[in-house]
């Protein structure tokens, strides 16, 4: 976590934001989970605006201490996980299969094939949208492919940007099941999707860097080295992440890992 | 079509928020397409191809909120977008301090709100009538919501404030409306010139229920508690409430509701009602309707009568004019419960009452008297029996679900449905059942969504029904009006969608119930 | 009745909050109580108290203008051995209330031992550990020596102290200096860095401080806490403000008595711990408390302290009695990684600053508090508020900003708690209730009401014999 002053930036129910510039820092409660930015509280979230200032040895905050000794830190990498190639096909299949049956119908699970809701001429419009900007990604121009998806759709950080932080992810995991250096193309995804919104640009630097939220690295974890009946457990966990923006994820993971095959298998 | 927007700018809102304005936006009434998106390059360009961009959006931002709705007429989008505001606003309050001062002592209440003249009490009832005492001193009229407090308490209190001329209302007075204020589980009624003394909670809310539905109006409408008009206590408080609504000029008619009360408190009810210059209307539940007559009233049997021969009397009408016009709906009621018991199995025969309101279940065992049939209850009117087990029916049963042994450690079941909700499945899957009859209380306190609650139960007691090859005949009847939070028309119609014989009064509902087993039993 | 029906119907609601919430929305005035249970007291205990209100009212008067009028400064430092009333080579002193070893708290043991290693009395744990279940060790409370302390508050014989007067009663009071956060005596931690510290302390703070405040001359800590009440401090859980003015204070006279390097590392430890205040508006609380004791039929309380298993309570009006009962947990916001489960019962000496009008009582100066544990501003201003209603009098010095610059609730009337059922809020800091691992929170508690329960009874019943 890096050392600095942070500003408070926004307050939600579950997530209080601070911004030391670009770098983004949330304390959030215990239904959020660990996170590459996140600091876990234990208790109800304050509600208090005052800066947070970060040292090596703890947090300082409203006129109070909170020092790091004891408190455990998470780990946003998949560092430790030995994947276990004969094992992805099959795990990667459940999650294809899974998704588009229990994600939300909002979400853009519709790319992998999930009943859409019908929804306003404003959401059949983004989902046509999203959907010509997946095939010029996968198919045709990688950049102008993730400029049309970034920023796309409802939410504070849209679908679109859920999507590609999931593709910036599968990427990470390619690159572990194959022991390719795929960082060129990670690159070329990040430079082209952030924008000015900074929960994105927090997320897609962090998806950049191979670091995840707690359920999201359970769910790569799963699809790595685990079992299907894992996936499908995780997948449940993760898709309880804001309101579309676990599904959307996925869907991105899920998505990339599919299209992006001769990449890793 | 008009389209109406909004655009937020440097103020984040999380994405669970921005879904629920989004889906709140597009289910309001009159509004064909919505969003409510971050202002992105891409975002812009789909408002675009939906038709929703307006000049106000190009210069937005990807952290600016962009809101948009397209509906029928220039008001409902006005509407939407204002309904979307308050959601946005309501988001930020959460975790919010409250913002008005909670005093701790009884004189910091007194100083906050100087001229204070009523204490409305439901803390534990180890407590009640010390607090209800310290209230009387300070000279305010106390109700007493509060249950479980001991008789000579009760006593020392009601005699203490008769002495000052204060009114003690309760203990476990669940409903008053004093001066057009609703008081714990009132509903919102009209005002008028009927004045109710009531030692039954649920009788006291049907009963000004039935009176502002039927077009009269509360004057004021006074709880005593259900100990009251015991031998022990002695009717203080009804009397006190009965002189008080004899002196009031606002009032034109009195409507007396209770169990029959001991025959001394009747001698000191008869000495004020023979003096009375009003019409007083009285249903003593389960007495004699020729002895209450005595007492130089109007006697009623049931509740909904009592009300409607108030509402007569307060225009000018005779009794015997409004009694007539039941007579009428009894005749309908007869012919309906003709047509309603055909279809049963061979050995459905038995009607299941499951109330939320204890009155109405005393009601119904009166008007169930008249088969001459054996019945069970766990609060039994006489001559029917105690049930053995009150969460296991058997042959024709009257539960009152507000009974202590179903709301330990729960709400009251006009509150929390789930006890009487599990107990309706269980009747419809049992062959013996024919007819289920439920009452639904509405008003300040009660469920807020009742019929959402209620309705559930019911489509699983059908379907239970079904599948064994059974019909179910469900009848009910709802307290409450329009003005109530509720809304009275909306929960009736959702209940007759749902399958339900739906009656307008607990009487009429009863009395259909009553009709059907008797044919069944044949 | 008359009068009800033809007056404006206006509501005390006791109880249910949605009766309150339905009044309010059909337009009618209600205003909701926060009712709480009062508290048990036998019927005639309860009589006396109310047929005496006049003479207790008229002792209450007497014993808070010695509080109000107190005048404590900073006058030296010593050894406690040297200053401390009945100090001896064998005497430990604790926080709150008497107790012997074997009822002692964990952290309160860790301290005890940390504190015989740190006399020399003992090489290691196990050591101190068998010294201090003896027998040879002689326990007392703080508050009995004239003393105060945080947490566990353990003052041993070559400890350096504080040294307070009251310059209105001539009365001295003392404390220890604070060392800081994280591995620290006062939570029962006894490793080798702790004792090593405290060593530090001995040798170098000490002298420093001391020719300083020699230099400097009495240093008026009234005024200190006044102005940092002003500056968002209420001098128990947030003493910023009132650490920097200290500092301020002091700073001169030390670079002008110490080398430069001592100095600089004196400062740099006073300018690390926001909490070195703290010991200082305990001392003061008590310097201005202890005076106000021994009042005839007062029932003014004079010492509210824990000792992390009981709460003890001292009333002006009942002698040296302590009445205690169970120490709360507290109700706190837990630092990551560690809950409820972890928390010892509240601990420490730190209520006398509740009982002087400051902390808890004071709190509404003190909104990034409240804001800490989850509340917001308005329940700081409503917390103080609530206080009022306990209290003897306001405080003429001590004021709070957000109030219109309204005096602190002070002396809190032990007849009033018992009577409204409201009891003293305190804010605290939470101990891991295993010794050595150290604070694992901070939040506000509210006294038990046993101890105040039975202080009105022994009142009572002092009145009933007068008689």
């Amino acid at each position: 976590m890096a050392q600095g002053v942070y500003a408070p930036h926004s307050a939600f129910r579950n997530a209080l934001n601070f911004l030391d510039g670009d770098r983004l820092l949330c304390l959030v409660s215990s239904s959020v989970g660990a996170g590459p930015a996140n600091i876990v509280f234990a208790g109800p979230l304050p509600a208090a605006d005052a800066p947070l200032e970060v040292s090596p040895e703890g947090l300082r905050w409203g006129g109070a201490c909170f020092p790091f000794s004891g408190v455990p830190a998470y780990r946003s990498s998949l560092d430790g996980n030995v994947p276990r190639r004969e094992g992805v096909e099959a795990n990667l299949g459940a999650l294809l299969k899974w998704l588009p049956a229990n994600a939300p119908r909002r979400s853009l699970s519709f790319l992998l094939g999930g009943k859409p809701c019908r929804g306003t001429v404003f959401d059949r419009q983004s989902r046509e949208w999203i959907g010509a900007a997946c095939s010029e990604l996968f198919d045709n121009d990688l950049a102008a492919g993730v400029r049309l998806i970034r920023g796309a759709g409802p939410g504070l950080t849209p679908s679109g940007d859920d999507l590609l932080c999931g593709a910036l992810a599968a990427l990470d995991a390619a690159s572990r099941l194959s022991g390719r250096d795929l960082t060129g193309r990670r690159d070329e995804v990040y430079r082209n999707a952030v924008g000015g919104n900074p929960f994105s640009n927090a997320f897609l630097g962090f998806a950049r860097r191979g670091l995840y939220g707690e359920r999201f690295k359970a769910l790569a974890a799963a699809i790595l080295c685990g079992e299907p009946a894992e996936v499908e457990r995780e997948a449940g966990r993760a898709l309880l992440f804001g309101a579309t923006s676990g599904a959307d994820w996925l869907t991105g993971f899920g998505l990339a890992m599919h299209r992006w095959r001769d990449l890793w298998s | 079509m008009v389209i109406k927007t909004a655009l937020s700018k440097g103020r984040y809102y999380d994405s669970v928020t921005l879904m629920s304005v989004a889906r709140q936006l597009s289910s309001s009434s009159g509004v064909s397409d919505a969003a409510a998106v971050m202002g992105t390059q891409s975002n812009k360009s789909i408002l675009k191809a939906s038709g929703l961009l307006v000049p106000l959006f190009e210069t937005a931002g990807d952290t600016d909120l962009l809101i948009a709705v397209k509906a029928g007429t220039e008001a409902l989008a006005a509407t939407a977008l204002a309904r979307a505001e308050d959601l946005l606003k309501a988001s930020k309050k959460v975790g919010a301090g409250s913002c008005e001062a909670r005093p701790r002592s009884l004189e910091a209440a007194l100083a906050a709100l100087p001229g204070a003249n009523m204490a409305v009490i439901s803390v534990a009832g180890a407590y009640a009538a010390g607090e209800a005492m310290k209230c009387l001193e300070k000279g305010l009229h106390v109700m007493l919501f509060s249950d479980n407090v001991p008789l000579e308490a009760e006593i020392e209190l009601k005699r203490f404030a008769a002495k000052k001329g204060l009114m003690v209302m309760g203990p476990d007075c669940g409903t008053a409306i004093i001066n057009g204020a609703p008081l714990a589980f009132a509903n919102v009624v009209s005002r008028g010139s009927i004045g109710i003394v009531s030692a039954a909670g649920t009788g006291l809310q049907e009963t000004s229920c039935a009176v502002s539905n039927a077009g009269g109006g509360i004057s004021q409408a006074i709880g005593t508690g259900g100990r009251d008009v015991k031998k022990e206590v002695g009717g203080i408080m009804f009397v006190e409430g009965l002189r008080a609504l004899l002196h009031d000029d606002a009032t034109k008619t009195v409507l007396l509701v209770s169990k029959p009360p001991h025959e001394s408190v009747l001698r000191r009810i008869g000495a004020e009602t023979r003096r009375a210059r009003k019409p007083v209307v009285a249903v003593f539940m389960g007495a004699d309707p020729k002895d209450v007559a005595r007492l130089g009233v109007v006697p009623a049997v049931t509740l909904e009568e009592a009300a409607l021969l108030a509402v007569g009397l307060s225009k000018g009408e005779k009794p015997e004019a409004v009694r007539e016009r039941l007579a009428l709906r009894s005749a309908e009621l007869e012919k309906a419960a003709a047509r309603e018991s055909r279809g049963f199995a061979p050995g459905q025969r038995y009607l299941r009452a499951l109330f939320s309101g204890g009155t109405f279940n005393a009601e119904a065992q009166v008007i169930f008297r008249a088969l001459g049939v054996k019945a069970w209850s766990n609060a039994p009117v006489a001559p029917f029996a105690e049930l053995p087990d009150s969460w296991k029916s058997r042959e024709h049963s009257f539960v009152d679900l507000g009974e202590d042994e179903f709301t330990q450690g729960r709400p009251h079941p006009m509150i929390d449905f789930s006890v009487r909700n599990k107990r309706i499945v269980a009747e419809a899957e049992d062959p013996g059942t024919a007819v289920i009859l439920l009452d639904v209380v509405l008003g300040h306190g009660s469920n807020m969504a009742p019929a959402a609650d209620i309705v559930p139960a019911l489509e699983k007691a059908f379907a239970a029904a079904r599948k064994a090859k059974r019909r179910l005949a469900v009848v009910a009847s709802v307290t409450g009006t329009q003005g109530d939070p509720q809304g009275k028309a909306g929960v009736e119609a959702a209940l007759r969608k749902a399958g339900v014989l739906l009656q307008p009064s607990n009487a009429a509902a009863s009395s259909l119930a009553c009709g059907i087993v008797r044919r069944l039993s044949r | 009745m008359k009068d009800l029906f033809s007056k404006e119907l206006k509501v005390v609601n006791m109880g249910i909050a949605g009766f309150h919430e339905a009044l309010k929305s059909s337009g009618f005035a209600s205003v909701q109580m926060d009712w709480r249970p009062p508290l048990t007291l036998p019927p005639q205990d309860r009589q006396v108290l109310g047929r005496k209100r006049p003479l207790i009212e008229k002792a209450n008067k007497k014993a808070v203008d010695i509080l109000l009028n107190g005048k404590p400064f900073l006058i030296g430092l010593e050894k406690a051995l040297d200053v401390l009333p009945g100090m001896t080579k064998d005497s430990v002193f604790h926080a709150g209330p008497p107790i012997e070893w074997k009822r002692m708290c964990g952290p309160m043991r860790g301290a005890v031992m940390g504190a015989l290693i740190y006399e020399g009395r003992a090489k290691t744990p196990e050591e101190a550990e068998e010294l201090a279940s003896s027998g040879v060790i002689k326990y007392g409370p703080c508050h009995e020596h004239s003393a105060v302390g945080p947490m566990a508050g353990i003052i041993s014989p070559s400890m350096p102290v504080f040294v307070l007067e009251n310059k209105e009663s001539g009365n001295k009071a003392y404390g220890t200096m604070n060392e800081g956060l994280g591995k620290v005596l006062r939570y029962g931690a006894y490793a080798p860095e702790v004792i090593e510290r405290l060593k530090w302390m001995e040798a170098v703070l000490y002298p420093a401080l001391k020719k300083a405040l020699a230099k400097t001359g009495p240093i008026d800590l009234k005024n200190i806490i006044a102005q940092a009440l002003n500056m968002g401090d209420e001098v128990h859980n947030r003493n910023r403000a009132a650490t920097s003015l200290l500092y301020r204070a002091l700073a001169p006279a030390l670079v002008r008595t110490s080398e430069p390097e001592i100095a600089a590392k004196v400062l740099e430890f006073v300018n690390s711990n926001d909490h070195f205040f703290l010991n200082l508006s305990m001392a003061a609380s008590k310097a201005v408390l202890d005076p106000a004791a021994g009042v005839k039929n007062s029932s003014l309380v004079t010492v509210m302290a824990r000792n992390g298993t009981d709460f003890g309570v001292r009333l002006s009006g009942t002698g040296d009695s302590w009445f205690t009962g169970p120490s709360p947990v507290p109700d706190a916001l837990f630092f990551p990684g560690f809950t409820k489960e972890d928390a010892n019962p509240d601990i420490g000496d730190s209520a006398i600053t509740e009982t002087g009008g400051l902390g808890g009582f004071a709190i509404a100066a003190s909104p990034a508090i409240v804001q800490f544990v989850g509340g917001s501003s308005k329940d700081a201003l409503d917390y103080t508020l609530q206080m009022y209603e306990i209290t003897a009098a306001e405080n003429g010095v001590y004021r709070i900003p957000s109030l219109d610059f309204r005096g602190t609730p002070t002396g809190i009337d032990c007849v009033k708690v018992v009577e409204k059922g409201i009891l003293p809020f305190i804010d605290t800091g939470v101990a891991h209730k295993k010794p050595g691992i150290g604070q694992v929170g901070a939040g506000v508690v509210s006294a038990p009401p046993e101890p105040f329960e039975k202080a009105a009874a022994a009142l009572a019943a002092k009145l009933r014999a007068a008689k």
